[in-house]
């Protein structure tokens, strides 16, 4: 069995949100994953941050490239989210030890 | 070993119908023998202070089950420090029977849970 948390990420939050929920619920090497309306944080100037990218540095980050195709945000993200579709959301889903939704 | 499962509290009681879903899965847990921990942050923790009289809204008072969940085997209700602080609160203000730890004490908590459910 697999020792990573898989966190969702739904709703678009501010960065002073995400970083409280992240403090409460995330452990090194869980994976983080971005869909529904949260993508359009991925937009924002503070998830380009060199703070967003240290506090993530031991998570591994990824979007469902459908929701961030469908919001025409593709272009706005930055290189450290590994972008994933359907088949890859539910290979790591089943592999991850606990599924959190935020 | 008892599974643990953390539900944690994000809006007041009187913020819609969170609240109340997020006690009927606490109970529902319980009796089925889980270790249940009731965790509340943010503007949650409003939902624990005391004297609050729903009734003036023609509501039922969710907070006062808060009180009897003992006797359903849920003995942990606890709030986040950060959150109480920030929305200035005194442990004065809120309930009997509650216990206050630091963010850092519910992560661990939280990694330590089976299941950790956020409404």
């Amino acid at each position: 069995m697999s020792s990573f948390q898989l966190h969702l990420i739904q709703k678009s939050m501010t960065f002073a949100d995400f970083e409280i929920n992240f403090a409460r619920y995330t452990a090194l090497g869980d994976s983080i994953l971005f869909l529904n309306d949260s993508v359009f944080s991925l937009a924002s100037i503070d998830f380009h941050s060199d703070e967003f990218l240290k506090l993530t540095e031991n998570c591994h980050l990824l979007a469902l490239s459908d929701h961030l195709s469908a919001r025409n945000i593709r272009q706005n993200i930055t290189a450290s989210i590994q972008l994933i579709d359907y088949q890859q959301f539910v290979v790591c889903a089943a592999d991850a030890c606990k599924v959190i939704s935020w | 070993m008892p599974t643990t499962t953390n539900i944690i509290f994000r809006h007041s009681a009187l913020d819609g119908i969170d609240f109340k879903e997020s006690i009927d899965l606490g109970l529902v847990c319980a009796a089925f023998d889980h270790q249940v921990n009731l965790i509340f942050v943010d503007a949650g923790v409003n939902s624990l202070i005391a004297g609050q009289t729903a009734q003036d809204l023609d509501d039922k008072n969710q907070v006062d089950i808060i009180k009897g969940l003992e006797f359903y085997d849920i003995d942990n209700v606890l709030l986040e420090q950060e959150s109480v602080e920030n929305c200035s609160l005194e442990v004065n203000q809120l309930i009997d029977s509650v216990q206050i730890k630091s963010r850092q004490e519910i992560l661990k908590l939280n990694l330590a849970a089976d299941h950790l459910v956020i409404l």
